[in-house]
């Protein structure tokens, strides 16, 4: 693609004249940001304060009962006695009350003491500890973890009884965890001095601390997990109200048209409006990093110690760079929104969403131990706010860093090529597109097909988290499958007033097919496995999910004919129909053969929402994709579907391990997933009516 | 050397859910010489609106060319529309920039050399006597005025070939008869004109070769007089009402 | 009666319009329930991944620690270590080398091996130096897990110490403790969604009725369809009226559906992080707070969008009224964002403040608990607001240049030129009715 830059210069100028002559335009999304930033910072600043002060001076009221109440009172006062001694605070006060755990409910207290022995305990905490334990054990897990004090025979127990769901009551019980344990420590060390312990036991083992991290690099941990998201949340916002008006603005007003008709041609447009949005999304960013800048540095806002240390001149050149293919893959990216949008308001209406998108990456940073180096450097957005982290604390990863740069500029690069698309698209560039009722019908379905079933996606997930963990698998499934597939595809097939016989590609096919069939289902299973193998790679599988994974799929318990009923038929028969059936007929038209099968079966690996699954879950999907368009027919897709997941679960009730092969079986398997593919190919019936077919 | 536009099977084909296929433009063929008048003449939906989109490289038509300058449309869509001007009653100019910065500006992007843009605004300015609004913003012009800076930014560039969609829609009678005067002042320089209406008078009075084009085809295409003496009707209207009826006798006659 | 009847029923009929109109636009409906429908479960799907993610590349890490001086006696310590608390020792490096690959980040914690101090030494005892780099996460875990090992070990030792000196198990233990959280699953459940929910309302009610309420104004003129409104047989206050109760509808309808959506998502990350404390956090709204909940939404509604169209009615394009709407609703957003304190009181002064009092009113039902003093109080502030709104939109109404569009400035220079000013210079300009 080429450019004439004289003009895109004259374009680009053009832009930021009609832009900056629009004082209401310029006020809203660059200044009032600047007044926003301060109170936002000065607000939650003097919420943490008075929220640390009122938890500092509460004094909490502490209801005492129990079998043992009189030594957790004497307990009490010995710490009572231990802080003031000190000299500080005791922030507890006993409260007389009837009903400890009524009065704990009605705020009356923070907190409830019990004071009972061993054997009481025990016996209270019974069922429910051995639940724990039962819930530990069988997660594997060991004593990392704080040491559940053991009951001994004959030594009392103190219950601190508080409800996690109040700030005071929660604050209340850490805060007696603690002064109880100092009470035992001293208890303890008064019995060693007496038993003759030649020193202060509280001397024994001292553990000195110490820090080669500059103040500066701890600012900057804190400063980098927000830093992104925060120039995203002003870029993104300001930017948009240029944005938008460049585009479908000018479409309403008639202006595009004006431009379309002249001698520009579309590349050259699309890149002067990019570098306009670019250039203000830039400006934005650099306002507000200014305006922050001054507050921390005329210390109008306390912030940690060492924040302006934080970023000296070359970590904030390089920032600068870094975030340069950001800004433009923000700006393509409002672009691109503004330009499908048939209006202003249309193009408003869509911006919420894809702020939020936008934004959810920025967030990579927030969990706990990410690094650039994993999967994370070809997200864009993400990789750079990771990136920014890291460089903040001092680690500069040069190689991982180029390559996030280029992601970020390719992906910029990609949405500003469908942004020119978008002009050429005559529906969206002329006012002629006529609006006139729609009724539903195929070529509807077509359009809306993608959009119904990420509907279906949401519903799936929503309906998913809402059944609690303990449900039946077959109810769970008879949901999925029953109520959410196939009712959604059964919907959709009446709403659109389609053909079950051609959605579904109920067609007969020929016997040699069915050997296909037979030899791919096992093989491709396989092949799978290598699939997995590969993506753990790059996404490994904790132990636990791995372990959760294979109870999901192989329940205890259930007699094997169910097993073949609930998670081979009616999954190889629904999933068939929704996705080979459903999905595929509505997509035929809109992608090339090959490109189909690819986004039939990775959106079926989306609708296998966890992480892991996606990989081998798509895979499948795309030879059940390619199946189905080879031979024209969805019933070897069923039987092939219901086949691969027989011999999954025989397999693992077999205990035989399918979590890694051998390269040579695999390499065999391969093969004889191709020699299946082979024989489709040669009695190939293809799918009717795809792309490529040109309907005239 | 051959005509500045020419037109051959050109079709346009919509697909509309509820109707299914639209063949809004169907074979169309016609051709435009220098200082003439092209009228295409038809009620709304005709089909006029989309035929001269496709010439304008707004739309890319199903099947057909149409040669502007001996540029194809859709493989030398840049070169075609640097050789035309498009005027339409939809396409809006900018609403803060004045009238000097806005013929500026399209002179530049329509291949104007730089060198030479001053020159040739000051000329249309003088041309169309915007003088003393020329500093103006466009959206303090009035609508007589913001009519004048449409067309001076239509012709910016001196472009051979001329379109107009419907140029007098929403305009009162002094700036429609106005606007036809500038029009014919065009031709008389020598461009080639492409001129669509549904307004009878209009085209009477304006246009060298008429085409009464409906259901996206040409039913008859020649001079006012040539249409005279074959359908033996005098007023345009009766011409035209004499060509529509017949193409609906033959349409259900399932030609 | 009569008139008062016809403005009834022609503001019923105006308002049925519009929201057929509304309703008809099938971007307007796609957006406001497709988007609710699969946005937040995808954000917080894409959330549980990215945790999901992370604990892959996270777990079994051990903590890379380099000790220094480790003799015989050390070695039951640096055996606890190695089995329970994830450590990976490596011993038998030079204190420079293993200080510069912490800098580096090839180590995350560098561990010296002192002698004890002087002043009686008790046999077996060693001081430790642990260096870490408070800048990485890494190493600050190690740092925990090395605190807590050294923890463990004190006080392992000293029990023995103590058994040696005859001190019995029984005696030495004191008193165990145990820490009990008798909140259940739903009130977890209810303390979380009041946390989150409440804000989330104010947002979704407040983006919801932005662009019906700047539509409704501004992009009608824009059209020029406002003429043929204004210009119907109907009393012009119920025009007006209609239009508002429109944006309102939208607005409450919108909010509801969205925090409904984000409710029936919220199970997907909390119950995963709930779950490994064994306890099964559940999302349900308590049906006492769904009539709390539609009041709030209603009485929000009614003021944000009353306050959003007045805003609007100086604009004359979409664009316009939206850059002056803006403030107003920055000026909502931000005492909600930052009044999210948890433990913050609905005080009796609070219900006095708009927005604010209808978030607490909406976060105390949500936990179950109905302050009807600090209810009341909202409903009647929030109501006096509405009416004035009304009454100054009326005001506005009165003047014709700014009914017909050709006002050319914003609210303030209305309030500036026509409100105040007329008491000085009389009423210039009052027009029709």
């Amino acid at each position: 693609m080429s450019f004439d830059l004289a003009a895109v210069a004259a374009l680009y100028r053009n832009e930021m004249r009609h832009l900056l002559r629009d004082r209401r335009t310029i006020v809203v999304s660059i200044f009032l940001p600047l007044a926003v930033m301060p109170i936002m910072l000065f607000s939650s600043h003097w919420l943490e304060q008075r929220r640390k002060a009122r938890l500092e001076t509460t004094t909490f009221a502490v209801a005492i009962d129990g079998s043992q109440a009189e030594m957790v009172r004497s307990l009490l006062v010995q710490a009572q006695r231990l802080r003031t001694a000190r000299g500080e605070a005791f922030r507890f006060r006993e409260t007389p009350v009837a009903e400890p755990l009524a009065a704990l409910g009605e705020k009356r207290v923070a907190l409830v003491l019990r004071g009972v022995t061993a054997a009481e305990a025990r016996a209270a905490a019974g069922e429910e500890a051995a639940r724990r334990e039962l819930e530990a054990d069988r997660r594997g897990e060991g004593g990392e973890e704080e040491e559940r004090e053991a009951v001994l025979e004959g030594v009392p127990v103190v219950e601190v009884l508080f409800r996690a769901d109040r700030d005071d009551s929660q604050a209340a019980a850490t805060a007696m965890g603690e002064v109880l344990r100092e009470v035992r420590s001293e208890g303890r060390f008064a019995l060693l001095r007496s038993a003759g312990f030649p020193r202060d036991p509280a001397t024994v083992l001292p553990v000195t601390r110490d820090n080669v991290a500059t103040t500066g690099q701890v600012a900057g941990l804190a400063l980098g997990r927000l830093v992104t998201a925060l120039l995203l949340l002003f870029m993104l916002s300001g930017g948009a109200v240029v944005a938008i008006d460049s585009l479908a603005g000018e479409k309403e007003r008639g202006t595009l048209e004006t431009l379309l008709t002249s001698g520009a041609r579309r590349q050259d447009i699309v890149a002067a409006k990019l570098l306009a949005i670019f250039s203000v999304a830039l400006l934005i960013a650099l306002i507000q990093v200014a305006n922050l800048l001054i507050y921390v540095g005329f210390e109008l806002i306390p912030v940690p110690a060492g924040f302006a240390a934080a970023v000296p001149p070359p970590v904030a050149v390089l920032l600068f760079f870094l975030y340069l293919p950001v800004t433009a893959l923000v700006a393509a990216g409002l672009l691109l929104l503004s330009g499908y949008a048939k209006s202003y308001k249309e193009a408003q209406l869509n911006f919420f969403p894809v702020f939020l998108l936008g934004l959810l990456p920025a967030l990579a940073p927030l969990l706990p131990g990410v690094s650039l180096r994993s999967a994370v450097v070809v997200v864009p957005i993400a990789n750079a706010a990771v990136a920014a982290k890291e460089i903040l604390v001092g680690v500069f990863d040069w190689p991982l860093l180029l390559v996030s740069w280029v992601v970020n500029a390719a992906a910029a690069l990609l949405l500003a090529r469908l942004a020119t698309r978008a002009l050429s698209n005559e529906r969206l560039a002329s006012p002629l597109a006529a609006e006139g009722e729609r009724v539903p019908g195929p070529v509807a379905f077509q359009r809306q097909v993608l959009r119904n079933f990420a509907v279906l996606w949401g519903v799936l997930l929503v309906v998913n988290s809402n059944l609690p963990a303990s449900t039946d698998i077959r109810l769970q499934l008879l949901v999925n499958l029953g109520v959410i597939f196939l009712g959604g595809t059964l919907a959709m097939v009446r709403i659109y007033h389609l053909e079950p016989a051609q959605v579904f590609a109920l067609r007969p096919v020929p016997p040699a097919v069915w050997l296909a069939v037979a030899v791919g289902a096992p093989a491709g299973l396989l092949t799978g496995v290598g699939v997995f193998q590969l993506a753990s790679l790059f996404v490994p599988v904790p132990r636990e999910m791995l372990e959760a994974l294979g109870e999901a799929l192989l329940p205890e318990g259930l007699p094997f004919w169910q097993v073949v009923v609930f998670l081979c038929l009616a999954p190889g028969i629904v999933e068939e129909l929704t996705f080979r059936g459903a999905l595929l007929h509505g997509l035929r038209r809109r992608f090339h053969p090959v490109v189909l099968a690819l986004v039939v079966g990775v959106v079926f690996g989306v609708f296998h929402t966890s992480l892991f699954r996606i990989a081998p879950t798509a895979f499948i999907g795309v030879l059940l994709a390619g199946v189905t368009l080879l031979s024209g027919s969805i019933f070897p897709a069923m039987v092939w579907h219901a086949l691969n997941n027989l011999l999954g679960l025989a397999a693992a009730r077999a205990g035989l391990p399918l979590e890694s092969l051998e390269p040579p079986l695999l390499a065999a398997a391969a093969m004889a997933l191709a020699a299946a593919f082979w024989i489709l190919w040669r009695t190939r019936s293809v799918y009717p009516d795809l792309r490529g077919e040109r309907r005239r | 050397m051959s005509q500045p536009v020419v037109v051959q099977g050109l079709t346009k084909v919509f697909f509309d859910d509820a109707r299914g296929e639209i063949r809004a433009v169907d074979g169309v063929d016609f051709s435009c010489q220098a200082g003439e008048i092209f009228g295409l003449l038809g009620a709304n939906g005709a089909g006029k609106t989309t035929t001269l989109r496709m010439i304008a490289t707004v739309l890319a038509p199903t099947a057909g060319t149409a040669l502007v300058m001996g540029h194809d449309v859709q493989r030398e869509a840049e070169q075609a529309r640097r050789a035309l001007g498009f005027y339409s009653a939809t396409t809006a100019l900018y609403p803060r920039l004045t009238a000097r910065e806005t013929l500026e500006f399209f002179a530049r992007i329509n291949g104007v050399p730089a060198a030479a843009v001053r020159a040739r605004v000051d000329e249309l300015v003088a041309r169309f006597d915007l003088g003393e609004y020329a500093d103006t913003r466009v959206d303090k012009l009035s609508t007589g005025m913001k009519q004048k800076v449409s067309i001076a930014r239509t012709l910016a560039h001196d472009p051979p070939v001329l379109v107009f969609d419907e140029p007098t829609v929403g305009l009162d009678v002094l700036n429609a008869l106005e606007m036809q005067r500038t029009i014919r002042q065009l031709r008389d320089e020598g461009k080639a004109i492409l001129f669509s209406t549904h307004i009878m008078s209009e085209a009477e009075r304006l246009c060298d070769r008429i085409a009464i084009i409906h259901r996206g085809r040409i039913h008859a295409c020649d001079t006012l007089a040539a249409l005279r003496e074959a359908t033996g009707q005098h007023y345009l209207e009766d011409i035209f009402v004499y060509h529509v009826e017949r193409a609906e006798e033959q349409g259900e006659a399932g030609l | 009666m009569r008139p008062v009847r016809r403005l009834f029923e022609g503001l019923w009929t105006i308002y049925r319009r519009e929201l057929r109109a509304a309703l008809r636009e099938k971007g307007i409906v796609v957006n406001s329930i497709v988007i609710p429908l699969v946005l937040y479960p995808f954000l917080l799907w894409a959330v549980s991944t990215g945790i999901a993610f992370v604990m892959g590349q996270t777990e079994g890490f051990t903590s890379r620690v380099a000790v220094i001086g480790a003799g015989p006696l050390h070695r039951p310590f640096l055996r606890m270590l190695e089995t329970n608390h994830k450590v990976e020792v490596r011993e038998h490096l030079p204190l420079a080398t293993a200080l510069a690959a912490l800098r580096a980040g090839e180590l995350d914690a560098v561990v010296e091996i002192l002698p004890a101090a002087e002043g009686g030494v008790v046999p077996g005892e060693f001081a430790l130096r642990v260096t870490v780099d408070e800048a990485k996460e890494r190493s600050r875990t190690a740092r925990e897990r090395l605190d807590r090992a050294s923890e463990r070990y004190r006080s392992e030792w000293l029990a023995r110490e103590a058994r040696a000196r005859g001190v019995t198990a029984a005696d030495w233990q004191g008193f165990s403790i145990r820490s009990r959280n008798v909140s259940s699953a739903r009130e977890m459940g209810q303390f979380l969604l009041g946390l989150l929910l409440p804000m989330l309302f104010v947002i979704m009610v407040a983006v919801g009725c932005f662009y019906p309420a700047v539509d409704a104004t501004a992009g009608e003129r824009e059209r020029n369809t406002w003429e043929t409104t204004m210009t119907l047989a109907v009393p012009r206050f119920a025009v007006v009226a209609a239009k508002y109760l429109s944006v309102a509808t939208f607005g409450g309808v919108a909010g509801i559906l969205n925090v409904a959506a984000m409710t029936a998502s919220m199970g997907m990350i909390f119950a995963p992080l709930f779950a490994e404390g064994g306890e099964e956090v559940q999302f349900r709204i308590p049906l006492a707070a769904v009539p709390v909940l539609l009041l709030g939404a209603l009485l929000l509604a009614l003021f944000v969008a009353a306050g959003m169209m007045i805003f609007a009615s100086f604009a004359r394009t979409f664009k316009e009224g939206q850059s002056m709407v803006t403030p107003f609703y920055l000026l909502i957003l931000l005492p909600v964002m930052f009044l999210q304190v948890p433990g913050l009181e609905f005080s009796l002064a609070l219900s006095f403040v708009p927005v604010v009092n209808v978030t607490m009113m909406v976060r105390e039902a949500l936990s179950g608990s109905f302050h009807w003093p600090q209810i009341g109080v909202t409903v009647g502030v929030s109501a006096a607001l509405v009416l004035a709104c009304l009454g100054l939109a009326a005001r506005i109404l009165a003047f014709e240049d700014v009914v017909m569009g050709s006002f050319g400035g914003s609210l303030g220079m209305f309030v500036k030129t026509r409100l105040l000013a007329r008491r000085g210079r009389g009423a210039a300009g009052e027009g029709a009715r």
